[in-house]
């Protein structure tokens, strides 16, 4: 239903005070056959997220080719 | 603390010059132990402390296939690609 995104750098945590680490959150508004919505969050590594987006580009080929 | 601070060649080499001129501190011998040993598994380490900070929902699995619709209730439907993705999430290590 929904697809929300942030890239977000994590500075500083408990077990490390120069983190530097890059990363995507995605939330997910999903309906289910009901109609009942559900929100899903998680969050990418950025060569994870790479990935991420090379699945939806493939998709999106098979879309305008079938 | 070179961990902590994720210190890059100069900051480490000026932080292992410092703590062998402190008093009860370290050799140079070990110094240069302890140079070669972060040099080698900076990286490494610095991953699996990111991966410590990472305690909400990653993404598991994605699987996805594309569908054409060839009989449905609404004509309108037929014929239309439809792209059906799975996500598996789940905490990080699990």
């Amino acid at each position: 239903v929904d697809i929300k995104w942030k890239l977000g750098v994590a500075m500083s945590s408990d077990t490390c005070r120069s983190l530097k680490y890059p990363y995507v959150t995605v939330t997910l508004k999903v309906a289910d056959p009901s109609g009942q919505i559900t929100e899903k969050s998680f969050e990418m590594t950025i060569p994870q997220f790479k990935n991420f987006f090379r699945q939806f580009k493939e998709m999106a080929a098979v879309l305008e080719t079938v | 603390s070179i961990a902590s601070a994720d210190m890059d060649l100069n900051q480490l080499e000026a932080f292992l010059t410092a703590q062998t001129k402190k008093q009860g501190g370290i050799t140079s011998d070990q110094a240069a132990v302890i140079a070669k040993f972060w040099k080698n598994h900076r990286i490494k380490i610095h991953e699996s402390l990111i991966d410590q900070s990472r305690w909400d929902n990653v993404l598991k699995n994605m699987n996805w296939r594309v569908d054409l619709k060839s009989q449905s209730r609404h004509i309108d439907q037929i014929n239309t690609p439809v792209a059906i993705v799975e996500m598996e999430l789940g905490k990080n290590g699990q």
